[in-house]
């Protein structure tokens, strides 16, 4: 199993702060930081799933260039990556053996 | 349990065959081989002490008697004649014999039979002579004077096989058949008498071969199940009390005096009235028969048979996919409102800004697991428990053993009560986040941490998902599930079987199958449902999985199917034992009918009437009986109205009931008769005064009366 870090990359985006996971080369699931929105979510939670099957994935935080790293945003994205790799910690224990 | 009396080990006279001789191991190993449990040991004019000493000390459960078979001069024969002694006086009976054969060999020994009678009159001994047209079988009038000399010991007629045996009992002579080996390689040949009341002690089979009513009794009442009171309504004149045993009861008579329609309608009814459920019912009618035995060939499958295709608990699973909803997840927006509440950024005490990452379905799916695992590690170690292993085992082992079963059944409930702790214990904690979060929000107005991210539980949802769906995936693709219990054995056909197959493979359903579904399910819907299944293992922990789960419920909506157990499908037919269908004549369905109703051991009442009718007296003997006597061993009550004396005399029933007409002025009126082949009596219900000779009138009353005495030889009973 290899080491897979997934950078979450926090970001202007039409007027939004999002965070922005590379999952793949050509795959990027986009996270608005001050949503209800559900559907997003979900789905970078399934892929960052299978990721857990085939690589020991961590997750680390970048700003975009010019992005303020006072602003409130930057607190969220920290701690919802904090939340979020913990959790991911538990799921990789208990993944069953194979699909 | 066998008995053998005449069993030889050694050649100890010129003309005894080398292949008498015989090891130990090999004793032991024939004899267990043949179910043998007594022995005796009985060379020609010799006893060896210290080979009788060897061979008695075994673990094989066998006890062996010290015994000799010697050379007698009667008056008017000469022959042979076993003597058989306790196994605790084999020191005394090896000092008896050196005194009785001194310097004599076994060939040249022999002794008259007077003197033979005086040295063994009213001891501890059991005489058995050859008898009849056994090679050096006394005459008549020898063994005459053996037994009005010798007291009050036992003496056992051995004749020359048990056809012969079974002529002496019915004319009230005492038998044993013995192996008299002569080749160790044929032992397994031999022809030895079964024991219907076991003895433990070379005592108590004294007290049997003197029909001692005490030690009788004891058997009996360690059989003894209950009373039926016999009172019809429309015939106030009977009233009678019967003991039925956990064993073979008779009911026999003459045509017409009330044996079905009083006796057996009497206690079918006082089983139904008590609410037994496992009462099996024969009766001889040939509609009913060909009725019940054509259900046979059709079987509805119940919800329970899920469970033949695959132990997993299959209806639940299917449960968790129909019940299956997706989870709510914490949106970012609560991060943000948290981050921003300036109140609660600044809060000193932890709950408020505390998380939970476990996993709680993990943790209860560990304390499920070691639930299911101490259920099935108890049920395991109490059927050890019951299985008597007392023979088997030292004193010291079976400590062991009991100590390492409770060690095991401790430690296993150690690991329930340590998942069930941390299952209990994250459950809590959550919980009370969860609650104390709560409780500071609606209080203060602000926003606190969320609790968790919904990660684990968007995981946890599918995983359940997933383990549901593969589990049925590979239920439906395995091959058809055949059960083949046997129905009953035709003694020229051989065995017949009633074929099963369980199946929810859509791959195996043939159009014979489909008659069993359920209105509104058809095999495209089955086919389709086996897709959805497939899709939702498939897309398994990726997003496409909530379209599955959405498709398949709409699926599964328009095909009726409400559980699982709607899909399973089974068929069944009637085989021969190459596996051809086979379609038994109305006479042969009353046989296997029989047959299946003894067969299944389910049950513990079996109620026949008449079973020798309609099948004939050979399948009867051959099949029939064999299957009563391995019933009454099991302690089932069988209770059978009869008029074929192989099944009132053959099965050695514990109770035989006897209805005896007769006639007082013009009216008929009836008498019953109650006893067993063991005391040899029948003592009327309603007069003390009245006996019967139970060996008498089965003779005269049943059919094939004498021919069922010979037959009986191969059961020792009396």
């Amino acid at each position: 199993m290899a080491d897979k870090n997934i950078v979450a990359t926090l970001k202007k985006l039409d007027g939004k702060d999002v965070l922005s996971f590379q999952i793949s080369e050509s795959k990027k699931d986009v996270i608005d930081l001050n949503s209800d929105d559900q559907t997003h979510l979900k789905e970078l939670f399934y892929d960052l799933i299978q990721l857990l099957f085939t690589d020991d994935i961590t997750l680390s935080l970048d700003f975009d260039e010019g992005y303020d790293q006072n602003n409130i945003f930057a607190n969220v994205a920290k701690e919802y990556l904090k939340a979020l790799g913990d959790e991911i910690k538990t799921v990789k224990q208990n993944l069953p053996q194979k699909l | 349990m066998k008995i053998d009396l005449h069993c030889h080990t050694k050649k100890t006279k010129t003309g005894d065959p080398e292949t008498r001789n015989v090891t130990k191991e090999v004793f032991l190993e024939k004899l267990s081989g043949l179910a043998v449990s007594f022995v005796a040991i009985t060379n020609h004019n010799h006893f060896d002490l210290e080979q009788f000493k060897s061979f008695a000390s075994n673990d094989r459960g066998i006890t062996v008697f010290p015994g000799v078979e010697l050379d007698i001069k009667g008056k008017e024969s000469n022959g042979h004649c076993i003597l058989i002694s306790a196994p605790d006086k084999a020191e005394n009976f090896n000092e008896f014999l050196k005194t009785l054969i001194g310097n004599h060999t076994p060939n040249s020994f022999s002794i008259e039979i007077d003197g033979f009678i005086n040295l063994i009159k009213n001891k501890e001994f059991i005489v058995i002579p050859h008898y009849g047209s056994k090679p050096h079988a006394l005459k008549d009038s020898d063994v005459q004077l053996l037994i009005d000399g010798i007291g009050k010991i036992p003496v056992l007629l051995e004749p020359s096989n048990i056809r012969s045996a079974g002529i002496m009992i019915a004319h009230n002579k005492s038998t044993m058949i013995g192996s008299d080996v002569k080749d160790w390689n044929k032992y397994s040949d031999s022809k030895l008498p079964e024991l219907k009341i076991p003895f433990s002690s070379y005592d108590q089979f004294i007290k049997l071969l003197k029909k001692d009513i005490a030690t009788i009794e004891t058997f009996v009442q360690g059989k003894y199940s209950e009373e039926v009171h016999i009172k019809p309504d429309q015939y106030p004149d009977c009233n009678v009390k019967l003991k039925i045993y956990n064993d073979i009861n008779i009911i026999f008579g003459g045509k017409g005096t009330g044996k079905t329609e009083l006796i057996l309608a009497e206690i079918k009814k006082h089983f139904v009235e008590k609410g037994y459920s496992d009462v099996s019912i024969y009766l001889p009618n040939d509609t009913d028969n060909i009725q019940e035995f054509d259900s046979l060939k059709s079987n509805t499958p119940q919800e329970s048979d899920l469970s033949k295709i695959t132990d997993d608990n299959l209806e639940n699973h299917f449960q968790t996919i129909y019940n299956h909803s997706s989870v709510t997840i914490s949106p970012t927006s609560d991060y943000y409102k948290w981050i921003a509440s300036e109140k609660t950024k600044s809060l000193v005490f932890g709950f408020a800004n505390s998380t939970f990452t476990e996993s709680l379905q993990i943790s209860k799916d560990l304390f499920e697991n070691e639930k299911i695992h101490y259920i099935n590690t108890k049920k395991a170690i109490d059927d050890v428990k019951i299985i008597a292993v007392d023979p088997y085992l030292s004193q010291d082992n079976l400590e062991y053993l009991g100590h390492i079963l409770d060690l095991l059944k401790d430690n296993s409930w150690s690991k329930v009560v340590e998942t069930f702790s941390t299952y209990k214990s994250a459950y809590l904690t959550k919980w009370s986040i969860e609650k104390l979060k709560t409780l500071y929000q609606n209080k203060k107005g602000v926003k606190v941490k969320p609790t968790e991210t919904g990660f684990v539980a968007i995981f946890e949802n599918s995983l359940r998902l997933r383990n549901a769906s593969a589990l049925i995936k590979k239920a439906m693709e395995f091959v058809p599930i055949i059960e083949k219990p046997v129905i009953g054995n035709l003694v020229e056909k051989g065995t017949i079987y009633r074929e099963i197959e369980y199946s929810i493979n859509p791959l195996s359903y043939k159009d014979r199958y489909t008659k069993h579904l359920n209105p509104g399910i058809t095999q495209t819907s089955i086919r389709s449902f086996k897709k959805g299944i497939d899709d939702l293992v498939s897309s398994s922990f990726s997003i496409k999985e909530q379209k599955a789960i959405v498709d398949f419920k709409a699926n599964h909506g328009l095909l009726n199917i409400k559980k699982l157990s709607d899909l399973l499908l089974c068929n069944t037919r009637i085989i021969d034992e190459n596996n051809n269908p086979y379609d038994p004549s109305p006479g042969e369905k009353a046989m296997l009918l029989l047959n299946f109703k003894l067969m299944d051991d389910t049950k513990n009442v079996y109620i026949l009437d008449e079973p020798e009718a309609k099948v004939g007296h050979k399948y009867i003997n051959e099949v029939i009986i064999p299957r009563l006597i391995e019933l009454a061993r099991r302690d089932k009550k069988i209770i059978i109205t009869t008029h074929d004396a192989n099944i009132a005399v053959r099965t050695l029933p514990l109770l035989s009931v006897y209805r005896e007409q007769y006639r007082e002025g013009l009216k008929a009126k009836y008498r019953t008769y109650i006893g067993s082949p063991f005391i040899d009596k029948m003592q009327c219900y309603e007069d003390s005064e009245k006996k019967l000779d139970w060996v008498k009138i089965s003779m005269e009353t049943l059919e094939g009366g004498e021919d069922a005495f010979i037959e009986r030889g191969e059961n020792y009973g009396r």
